[in-house]
């Protein structure tokens, strides 16, 4: 039987506008199973990436459950949410979220950095996620200097240097060039098949959907299945 | 684990960072009036421009400091790490800035500078905090 990865059961979201309230998320209720790839797709601004950092913990639902492998995070304080950032959910925003000054190594270093891990198993941990994304010979190079595919992968070895069971990529092939975004997404591929990873992808592209397992659409803050519910 | 992860980070940023430089060179420059001027209305003079200093070196760096704030949260970063981020980042600024005031050994001129810049620095870097906090 496999097991739930995400579970989220009534989810409202509003943002305050000046004087107007603005329902971002409505009413969402959604399952993902652990080992899967999910593609949300939807236009600009229909609540796919404030779905994402709901499920990271970086935002708070107004109401509604979020069970992310079977931690309530409602229930969390901040310093829980962090801990859940940390080991168990790993974002990648669209932006990348690379630091300029810091080398590719210490990028991906920081959240092993963050979680306390010893200088001998940060160096080895991040040897193998270099390896493993292809970033050999980049590792003393600043962001800077690589180009959007090779930050990209960047983001992502940081994402996975902690090995999470859920990995979330807001518009992940949004900078890149079709080729790359192809590379990009059989990656995500191969990191569903090597570590049995989650892998929720939110993507104004349909193109991107034939590379996921399953799909949903977004619109004006209400999630629906696109394939079958095969997981029932 | 705190410094490790907050502190060790900061040191890299202000390391490779402009602040660094252009406080140093500023207070190198400053060296100059405490050493062979003794004037007790530059000491006052000294410490305006030890804050300003202060000031523009966490403002020369702001963009890193609010990318490494928003990183940091994305990768679980607890709120006490943030906080030894902006003590250890406020700290070596406030420092060197301090120096030239330090050599006056004017006791009212060290502790204004003091308090100035270690207000100024950290609530600077703590509003950077709360802005990417709140809209990330």
């Amino acid at each position: 039987m496999r097991e739930v990865a995400v579970l989220l059961r009534d989810v409202w979201k509003s943002y305050k506008f000046g004087v107007d309230v603005v329902n971002v998320l409505k009413n969402v209720n959604a399952i993902f199973m652990r080992g899967e790839v999910i593609g949300i797709h939807g236009p600009s601004g229909s609540g796919k990436t404030t779905l994402l950092k709901i499920i990271a913990g970086l935002e708070r639902p107004d109401r509604g459950e979020v069970i992310v492998c079977g931690y309530n995070l409602n229930l969390l304080d901040e310093v829980g949410l962090s801990m859940i950032r940390n080991s168990i959910v790993s974002y990648i925003p669209q932006d990348y979220g690379l630091i300029e000054s810091l080398t590719v190594f210490e990028n991906i270093e920081l959240p092993l950095l963050i979680a306390g891990v010893d200088k001998s198993s940060r160096l080895r941990r991040v040897s193998e996620v270099i390896k493993y994304i292809g970033l050999n010979g980049k590792e003393d190079l600043r962001p800077t200097r690589l180009s959007g595919g090779e930050r990209q992968r960047v983001a992502i070895a940081r994402a996975l240097v902690t090995t999470p069971s859920v990995l979330l990529a807001d518009e992940p092939t949004a900078n890149l060039d079709w080729n790359n975004a192809i590379k990009v997404m059989e990656l995500f591929k191969d990191i569903k098949k090597d570590f049995n990873t989650t892998i929720i992808i939110v993507t104004h592209d349909p193109r991107i959907l034939e590379f996921v397992d399953r799909s949903l659409t977004m619109f004006e803050g209400t999630l629906k299945e696109v394939t079958p519910k095969y997981y029932k | 684990m705190d410094f490790k992860s907050g502190g060790l980070t900061a040191i890299k940023i202000l390391s490779r960072g402009k602040g660094i430089y252009i406080i140093i060179t500023t207070s190198s420059l400053l060296l100059y009036y405490p050493l062979f001027v003794r004037n007790s209305r530059i000491t006052y003079l000294l410490v305006v421009i030890s804050v300003l200093n202060a000031l523009v070196a966490v403002l020369a760096d702001i963009d890193t400091h609010n990318s490494l704030f928003y990183t940091f949260r994305i990768c679980g970063a607890t709120p006490s790490i943030f906080t030894t981020y902006i003590i250890t980042t406020s700290s070596v600024i406030t420092f060197i800035s301090l120096i030239p005031i330090l050599i006056c050994v004017d006791v009212f001129g060290v502790f204004t500078s003091l308090l100035m810049n270690t207000s100024v620095t950290s609530s600077l870097l703590y509003m950077s905090y709360i802005k990417v906090k709140k809209y990330s």
